[in-house]
């Protein structure tokens, strides 16, 4: 008998697709290319893929008057809204770069160099011959569907195969590509240069990335790779490279980080901080690099609190909390708060803190329940914003794992106070608040004029190597003499960690800027 | 003085990150160096000079000292921490058992023989006693010196001679001259004779004295002469001095691990007193096991025991045996298919890990029930199963792998595999990439013999 298959239509846009009892409501929208926001890659844990079934039977999990797209399945024919916080919507991406003007090209040849996030994907064309960038373009990384971390990418190859995954994120460089070479005609790219980290990395170039699960330390996340990129399917002839990465949870990305911070040609010691779902720190100076993955959790990524959301519009980016305690924000674009964003609950949690509404163990000092950020009216999605203890919690363990990473980095000789320098990476890291990160104990207390913005240092990175045969073998010693330090069952780490589960630590003392402005 | 960090190793190595050591580079082999988990002669393009600086710089806080010499050598002392949580202990403390010249020479055969034969099993560890300690009793250096004669030869292992009477030290050394015996004790009195004695006969020598004060100026005086083979005992007593005896223990190690170097030798304990004295035997040995185990938990490195009851002896074995794992490493088994109780080809094949206690307690309990039985170990770098499920290592693959490498299928006549209940929900994916059958088995080893009874015993029926 054949199966019985159903006609979903997603609003808005009236896309439909047939799907049968079997296929999720979030399967059938990513089979249709509708990208439903789904943290924990449909396994009906995160609760956030909520969607409005308008018309039709379903079978599935209820979440009030909304079910979960990922647990809910067809009876018949549907009508599906997807509401604006559950659509992935439009990334804030790679705002520092619009500095970059669209140029022209000195010939018919071009490169583009790449930086392939587990979220986006983000992409330089590059003038070959005069070495600088004429365009920039983003896009999502389509393999967000199956998952926001690389653990689930990995699960996820696993169980259906590292194709499917693999022609995602193919899809994903051929859309940057074309959006790259829009509006340019009879334009070669002969050169493809891309920084991810080990996963993405392997997921690009059809490698099973099990293995990285399986064996962290391994020499072939150390090597550069090179492929003939048409054979992958990407529309460009020209030739790929990989950065080389230095373990499985230390990628590319990190050394394009370390490749743009020029940190590994200074005598002095420096630090670089990526901060994201898993935060990797690297230490040292031109004699030796050591660096480790710390797994911060989605908590600055928006998933993971009540109120948090990712950094796309309508997200409350930016904070302070006036003298009557009450909330003053920004959102992106101007839109009506929806939620708030990573560097907005940075802001908030700072602000708390220092105004003593949260104690040093992160608990409202005056017992109350929740803070109301957003009271119901003001908000674009008719309920509350508002920061539970539960949140904070939450946002403490991210800050601590980053710390503590930090700190055990640092035990291995060279104290953080006698840093050179701190390097802070990744896109979110452009817009870390580093004054309201210490408060909160994300970063240490040093003098604020030691930290330097590197912003997406991987894309940077990409670029060097694409261009530049110096930087090329710069990145391949990087990669080669930097010593992974694992930090699971590390036991300097986990007495770190329990230290720094305080706002802003354990020890006054580390944070002496921090108490100053308390007292 | 506080534990070199990795980067204090790194600049007295040579930087050729040629990965001659097994790491891949060498601030990689740094961090493991300063950890103590390798050791400097596992770098060979090393200097002389470089060597020289590093053996300084990781000195450990307390020496380490050897007793005896060749295969039968032990070492004490070497040690970094006082707690073992920060780094992990290195040298497990020493057991040795008295013989004197006031014991009948029945007496003495017996314990000699008793310490020599003595061997007992723990997760795969031997536990055994380490050596006997000699001791003039009578004040007879004739007497003294048949003794000593009579136990080297009919011991070979490590020896303490033990006497206050200097003399009698002497006699017995120069028997045994070439064992390098631990010679106890040196006291402020007879110091300077001890002294002369220990650098003649290249001999460790143990200082006795409940006075810190008094042990560091004794330690200082011994290497201002050029001996560093030292051991330090402040005095064990029990009953109202117990609080006091563990006091002084845990102040010296302090004061090591603080960095005086004085006070950076091993410790010793003797856990017997006057036995004339002592009426109820039961309640001396009693006293003397639990004295033992605390001054264990309290930094002894050689203990010097008068009782050899089984029970006196295997509580103390076993708490010293557990002390000194290291806690970084999970304790593993060998992984590989085990045969059981005569298994045979009809037996059944059960499924574990290789994590120490979980091979130990299944394997105890199938042998235990003997129930003849294949038992299919795979390596789980020694994680428990239900931790090894959770954290993706017990995977269908590796069952898969496990059972072609060690060509389980030639070796039973049927295709069943039986999984550990905690494992349950990776039996459909078992199944669909070995091809066997799988079952579920009981969560606990325990029940696997009433469960198998009813599974396996009813198909061979």
């Amino acid at each position: 008998m054949e199966k019985k298959k159903h006609r979903i239509t997603f609003h808005p846009g009236k896309k439909a697709v047939l799907a049968e009892e079997k296929d999720s409501i979030l399967d059938a929208a990513a089979s249709c290319g509708i990208h439903i926001s789904s943290p924990c890659a449909g396994r009906g844990t995160c609760g956030k893929c909520v969607v409005i079934v308008s018309e039709g039977i379903t079978k599935g999990v209820k979440k009030g008057n909304t079910y979960l797209a990922c647990k809910t399945h067809p009876l018949s024919d549907l009508s599906v809204r997807i509401p604006d916080n559950s659509s992935t919507g439009k990334y804030k991406i790679l705002d520092h770069f619009h500095e970059i003007k669209k140029k022209a090209l000195s010939g018919k040849n071009a490169g583009i160099a790449l930086d392939i996030g587990t979220t986006t994907v983000a992409g330089f064309l590059v003038d070959l011959k005069k070495k600088h960038v004429v365009g920039t373009a983003s896009a999502y990384n389509k393999q967000v569907v199956h998952g926001d971390d690389v653990l689930s990418r990995i699960d996820h190859s696993r169980k259906h195969g590292v194709e499917k995954l693999n022609r995602l994120i193919v899809e994903t460089i051929n859309n940057v590509a074309e959006e790259l070479l829009e509006g340019r005609r009879n334009v070669m790219v002969t050169d493809l240069c891309a920084a991810g980290n080990t996963t993405m990395t392997y997921l690009l170039l059809n490698n099973d990335p099990s293995v990285i699960k399986k064996n962290p330390v391994l020499d072939e996340y150390k090597i550069p790779y090179t492929a003939n990129a048409s054979k992958l399917g990407i529309s460009a002839c020209g030739r790929l490279q990989t950065l080389p990465g230095i373990s499985g949870y230390v990628g590319g990305d990190v050394v394009g980080d370390v490749l743009a911070s020029g940190m590994h040609k200074s005598n002095k010691v420096s630090m670089l901080i990526d901060v994201g779902t898993n935060g990797e720190i690297v230490l040292g100076n031109r004699e030796w690099l050591v660096a480790c993955s710390t797994s911060a959790g989605p908590a600055f990524e928006g998933a993971g609190t009540l109120c948090g959301m990712k950094a796309s519009s309508g997200a409350i980016d930016k904070i302070s909390i006036n003298e009557n305690l009450k909330a003053e924000y920004r959102t992106i674009d101007d839109e009506r708060p929806e939620g708030i964003c990573g560097s907005g609950l940075i802001d908030l949690v700072a602000g708390l803190f220092l105004k003593g509404v949260l104690d040093h163990n992160g608990l409202f000092a005056d017992k109350r329940k929740k803070y109301v950020v957003v009271p119901k009216k003001e908000s674009g999605t008719g309920k509350e914003i508002a920061l539970t203890e539960k949140d904070v919690k939450s946002i403490i363990l991210s800050k601590t794992a980053i710390y503590a990473g930090a700190e055990t980095l640092a035990k291995i000789g060279t104290p953080l106070p006698e840093l050179e320098n701190i390097y802070i990476a990744g896109a979110f890291g452009y817009y870390l608040d580093i004054e309201k990160a210490v408060t909160i104990g994300l970063l240490p207390d040093l003098p604020r004029k030691r930290y330097k913005y590197i912003g997406n240092g991987s894309l940077k990175g990409a670029l060097l190597y694409l261009t530049d045969a110096k930087k090329r073998r710069e990145a391949d010693a990087v990669a080669k003499k930097t010593t992974y330090y694992e930090l699971s069952g590390d036991k300097t780490f986990s007495r770190e960690f329990l230290k720094a589960l305080y706002l802003p630590h354990q020890d006054a003392s580390r944070f002496p800027l921090v108490e100053k402005k308390l007292s | 003085m506080a534990r070199p960090t990795a980067l204090q190793v790194y600049k007295h190595l040579p930087i050729k990150n040629c990965g001659r050591c097994g790491e891949n580079t060498c601030m990689a082999y740094a961090i493991k160096l300063a950890e103590g988990v390798r050791k400097i002669d596992d770098c060979p393009p090393l200097s002389d000079e470089q060597k020289k600086k590093l053996i300084e710089l990781l000195t450990p806080a307390v020496r380490a000292v050897e007793i005896g010499t060749g295969k039968e050598a032990i070492k004490v002392g070497g040690e970094e921490v006082s707690y073992r949580h920060e780094l992990r202990f290195f040298n497990q403390t020493a057991l040795f058992i008295e013989v004197s010249d006031a014991m009948t020479g029945r007496e003495v055969d017996d314990r000699i023989n008793y310490v020599k034969g003595f061997e007992t099993e723990r997760l795969g560890h031997k536990l055994k006693l380490d050596g006997i300690g000699i001791r003039c009793v009578s004040r007879d250096i004739k007497k003294y010196k048949d003794l000593v004669q009579k136990t080297a030869k009919a011991f070979t292992g490590p020896l303490i001679l033990c006497s206050d009477d200097m003399k009698a030290i002497k006699a017995g050394v120069e028997i045994v001259k070439k064992r390098r015996p631990l010679l106890y004790a040196a006291t402020p009195k007879n110091l300077k004779e001890a002294l002369n004695i220990a650098r003649e006969h290249d001999a460790p020598l143990a200082l006795r004295s409940p006075d810190m004060k008094e042990l560091g100026l004794m330690a200082k005086a011994a290497s201002s002469k050029g001996i560093e083979d030292i051991v330090l005992d402040p005095i064990a007593g029990f009953g109202p001095h117990l609080g006091e005896t563990l006091n002084r223990y845990a102040m010296l190690r302090k004061a090591a691990v603080s960095g005086l170097r004085e006070y950076g030798h091993p410790l010793m304990a003797k856990t017997f007193f006057m036995r004339e004295e002592c009426i109820d035997k039961e309640k001396c040995a009693y006293d003397e096991s639990s004295l033992a185990s605390m001054l264990i938990d309290r930094f002894a490195s050689i203990l010097l025991m008068h009782s050899i009851e089984p029970w006196t002896i295997l509580p103390i074995l076993t708490f010293r045996d557990g002390l000194y794992t290291d806690p970084r490493i999970e304790p593993t088994v060998e992984p590989k298919l085990y045969p059981l109780v005569n298994a045979g080809k009809d037996s059944p094949v059960i499924l574990t890990t290789n994590f120490a206690l979980t091979y130990h307690s299944v394997s105890k309990d199938l042998e235990g029930a003997k129930i003849p039985s294949h038992l299919l170990v795979v390596d789980t770098n020694g994680l428990a199963v239900s931790v090894a499920v959770a954290a993706d290592k017990l995977t269908p693959q590796l069952v898969k792998e496990a059972l072609e490498k060690n060509k389980v299928a030639g070796k039973v006549s049927h295709k069943t595999l039986i999984i550990p209940g905690v494992a349950g929900r990776l039996k459909d994916e078992i199944r669909e990439l070995t091809g066997w059958k799988v079952i579920v088995g009981p969560q606990d080893s325990s029940q696997l013999a009433a469960f198998l009874k009813e599974n396996h015993g009813k198909k061979e029926a």
